[in-house]
């Protein structure tokens, strides 16, 4: 079988994953923005996986579902939730909470914005993770800001948590705030609430892996969900690429037997 | 009654009919995006319809949340915020439409236009008012021809790499454009010398009747999209209409009577009428 897998990273995880592939017989070709095109000629492909949530690349995503190519995951969802302005809604329909938000152009939130609200996270409008990523103490520190337009989250205080889900299996992890799956963090075990809230977003989202980067708020100890991602590297998680390998075959194989 | 009409201050001079039309009959209620601090948790609506002029992100996410709450209540958001974020992604729409059944013309999104293209168009991969670079757009060209670089857009992420990309569309040779407005199950149509040979749309435009090919890729691509108010532009290239172009915040005062049409398709939908 041939597989295209748009990622952007050919390293670590990806490694094993295209090893595993490859051992069971199928041709991988990796592809990412040095060597993306996206037409018709995607129809080569029997399977698209979607390592990577970049806009185009999740177009390609979107080519080959029109034209009945097993894609996994989903390009819709990961849209959505790769996306500050969407994931929240279907957060909101799943029963979990997240930090509240605003969005306004430099000059408005500068006149309009409660200054005791701070601090505040400002992050880019578009994507999620933690880079471009910046903690803001008051309104003096955005006033000037050259963006066209602001982003800017609730901070919540608490404990940062990292939680990988795998099908019916959890992983829990602390870390430190601001910090992405590849710093050092410490096992946690799974508390019931996340086992719920893991489920809950599985339901809404019809993802079968992922990570939640979680914070349990200081004081109510409710869990508040600030970056969903849709294909992590799975860095501390071992065996996963061969786990997500057989998911992703899996998919293939249920997806060419649909009438 | 109440209309919200979601906005920016660039569209705000085009509305202004239609803001004056629909005040005689209703309360009206203007969400203009630079104006606009969208706080999430605090915002609540309680129009009966709302009206989406623009392709900004508070715009949009301002259509998303009105959505939310309208849901319960039955309020039609026109258009929503996921049929404007198809239409301004030309790659969206032309996967979209074409899925569903109406005829474009080759595409595909590159560093260079596809060798079987011949000759081509290339245009900004997602249609902003602040990405319309028209000194280069919309650029011509024959494959293998170097192609300018055109702006992105923020969604495209921060990698400079992404400048690099077009979206490339196999040039049709059609002696006219044809244009098609959608108002809900309303269609009206127009002929007019290609926009390429003459900028000045307008002085070439006629009404012409009903083509019923016309009228079923146009209903197909509505209803594909969401987009309830539009407009569209097909090719005529050897006895094939292509679909090239869909607009989710066509200029209805173009039309005869357009704000006061789109005025009433508006206050129907907010009687829960259907948009008749």
């Amino acid at each position: 079988m041939n597989i295209a897998v748009y990622t952007k990273k050919e390293k670590g995880f990806f490694e094993s994953f295209r090893a595993d592939l490859e051992n069971k017989g199928h041709q991988v070709f990796p592809i990412n923005l040095t060597n993306l095109t996206v037409d018709d000629n995607i129809r080569k492909y029997d399977l698209v996986i979607l390592k990577s949530k970049k806009l185009f690349l999740v177009y390609a995503g979107y080519l080959a579902e029109s034209i009945g190519i097993a894609v996994i995951p989903r390009p819709d969802i990961t849209h959505k939730v790769s996306n500050r302005i969407q994931f929240p809604f279907i957060a909101r329909e799943a029963g979990i909470r997240t930090p509240n938000f605003y969005m306004g152009f430099p000059e408005t939130i500068r006149k309009t914005l409660s200054k005791t609200g701070f601090p505040l996270m400002l992050k880019r409008i578009v994507g999620t993770g933690s880079r471009g990523v910046e903690l803001v103490k008051s309104i003096d520190e955005i006033a000037n800001s050259r963006r066209r337009f602001l982003y800017l989250e609730q901070y919540i205080f608490g404990q940062h948590l990292l939680c990988y889900f795998i099908e019916d299996d959890i992983m829990v992890f602390e870390k430190a705030p601001f910090e992405n799956e590849h710093f050092q963090v410490k096992f946690c075990a799974v508390d019931r609430d996340i086992a719920d809230l893991v489920r809950r977003w599985q339901y809404a989202t019809g993802l079968q892996f992922g990570h939640l980067d979680l914070i349990r708020e200081k004081g109510t100890g409710e869990l508040v969900l600030v970056d969903p991602g849709v294909f992590p590297q799975f860095t501390h998680w071992p065996g996963a690429p061969e786990r997500i390998a057989n998911i992703c075959l899996r998919y293939q194989g249920l997806f060419n037997k649909q009438p | 009654m109440k209309v919200g009409i979601i906005t920016n201050a660039y569209e705000v001079p085009r509305i202004r009919s239609l803001v004056d039309y629909l005040e005689r009959k209703a309360e009206v209620r203007l969400y203009i995006e630079e104006e606009f601090l969208f706080d999430y948790q605090a915002l609540s609506f309680d129009e009966n319809v709302f009206f989406t002029k623009g392709k900004g992100y508070i715009l949009l996410t301002i259509a998303r949340l009105a959505e939310e709450y309208g849901k319960p209540r039955g309020v039609v958001v026109v258009n929503d915020a996921r049929s404007v974020w198809i239409a301004m992604h030309r790659f969206m729409h032309f996967t979209i439409v074409r899925k569903a059944g109406v005829r474009v013309p080759d595409f595909g999104l590159g560093q260079k236009a596809p060798k079987h293209f011949g000759k081509f168009i290339a245009k900004n991969i997602i249609d902003q008012n602040h990405l319309r670079n028209l000194d280069i757009l919309p650029f011509v060209g024959e494959s293998g021809d170097e192609v300018p670089t055109i702006g992105t857009g923020e969604e495209a992420g921060e990698d400079p790499r992404v400048r690099q990309f077009h979206l490339f569309q196999r040039f049709v040779e059609s002696e006219y454009e044809y244009k098609v407005y959608g108002f809900g199950d309303r269609l009206f149509y127009y002929r007019q010398i290609p926009v390429l040979e003459n900028p000045r749309k307008m002085e070439t435009r006629v009404p012409i009747d009903e083509i019923p090919e016309l009228k079923r890729m146009s209903i197909l691509a509505m209803k594909a999209t969401g987009l309830l108010v539009t407009s569209m532009d097909f090719l005529y290239e050897n006895r094939k209409f292509y679909l090239t172009d869909i607009n989710a915040i066509p200029n209805f005062n173009y039309l005869p009577q357009g704000p006061e049409m789109l005025g009433d398709y508006l206050l129907d939908l907010a009687k829960g009428g259907g948009g008749k």
